[in-house]
């Protein structure tokens, strides 16, 4: 035990200062009148604030491919499955034609269009092999702590749902 | 209350029209992926899966932009699509996720050597790569919930409603998280003891 623990910032009121909620008088009190403290609150703002700065020239600095071939080749699968280039001028029509069902299309996602998390091609096979999957890493990860799933919640939606289901390719 | 994945990776109230904003899938991740990409990151801590993610993030945005409303801001949004995605990603590959993420980490430094060289004296880039890699270390030792929340209150700014709404989480749980975090960080950056 530290006894000048308890006379510096109390953990709760240190935390609520930095994420910038309400302190009591007495925290405020000691914080405008202890250089430490003070000093402290600026490292911890000035440390959170390099790792902003640097983690963000790393993210900037990824190259990213454009996505805008893949997403203009979907839109143009929905167009007309069959449509090759040279028969776009005369489709013209059609496509005016389409153009109301298309709009409703576009406002109104299908499950295809709908950010839908497994895809159509996973194979019943695929499945059972993460159900299985699943299984055994539930049984190695039961004796341990708060893992990423179980924060996640994911053991209580694998809880509540046959795990087939869970799994099935919307 | 945990939202389930599969019916929708998109909020109820996030929905309305679409956004001219949202029409351009590059200009999107122009704007925007440098903050997904970093946030799945720190998250997830493997550069690789980190990247894919971002990438599915986008695509899922763009298709699904339909839904999106407009009461929320489009980096909310897409924090929230992320998270959807990092929950999937640990349900259908956790245990690799387990084993893999810590292996090819980056570290501060590393990332400190993408600092603008004109704008940042070799001093100052040592310096805050040692301050952020204190802080690095010190969320690796977060729980995945106490270090994403972390990550969006204190890099990204975002309040606890913007929060609760991205994690799916109650506000008090939220702030519960982040009191917990902050003490955590704050004991690994050595407090006033
Ligand atoms: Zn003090």
């Amino acid at each position: 035990m530290n006894s000048s623990r308890t006379q510096h910032l109390p953990e709760d009121q240190f935390a609520s200062y930095m994420m910038g909620d309400a302190i009591n008088a007495e925290a405020a009190a000691h914080l405008s009148a202890c250089d430490q403290c003070r000093a402290e609150v600026e490292r911890f703002g000035v440390s959170v604030q390099s790792l902003n700065v640097v983690s963000m020239a790393w993210s900037e600095s990824r190259p990213s491919n454009s996505l805008r071939l893949r997403t203009s080749s979907r839109v143009a699968w929905r167009l007309h499955p069959g449509m090759t280039v040279a028969s776009w001028g005369f489709a013209t029509g059609v496509l005016l034609m389409s153009a109301i069902p298309l709009a409703r299309h576009l406002q109104h996602p299908s499950r295809e269009t709908a950010p839908v998390v497994l895809s159509a091609q996973e194979s019943q096979k695929q499945i059972e092999q993460d159900n299985q999957l699943l299984m055994a890493v539930d049984r190695e990860l039961s004796t341990q702590v708060a893992s990423p799933e179980q924060e996640y919640g994911l053991d209580n939606e694998l809880a509540r749902k046959p795990k087939n289901r869970e799994l099935k390719a919307q | 209350m945990q939202t389930t994945i599969d019916a929708s990776m998109i909020p109820l109230s996030c929905r309305v029209s679409i956004i001219s904003e949202l029409d351009d899938i590059d200009a999107l991740v122009g704007l925007y992926r440098g903050r997904v990409l970093r946030y799945v990151m720190l998250s997830v801590g493997d550069q690789d899966l980190a990247e894919t993610i971002t990438q599915d993030c986008f695509l899922k945005a763009y298709n699904g932009r339909a839904s999106f409303r407009g009461d929320c801001s489009v980096s909310t949004w897409l924090f929230t699509i992320a998270n959807n995605l990092i929950r999937d990603h640990l349900r259908t590959k956790k245990f690799q996720f387990w084993r893999k993420a810590k292996a090819t980490a980056i570290d501060a430094t590393e990332m400190a050597s993408f600092l603008p060289n004109g704008e940042t004296s070799p001093e100052a880039r040592i310096l805050a790569s040692e301050r952020a890699e204190q802080v690095k270390v010190a969320m690796e030792k977060l729980s995945v919930n106490q270090r994403r929340m972390f990550i969006l209150r204190f890099l990204e700014e975002m309040d606890l409603a913007e929060i609760a709404q991205a994690t799916g989480m109650p506000v008090n749980t939220v702030k519960t998280h982040l009191h917990r975090a902050v003490t955590s960080i704050r004991k690994e950056l050595g407090g006033t003891r």
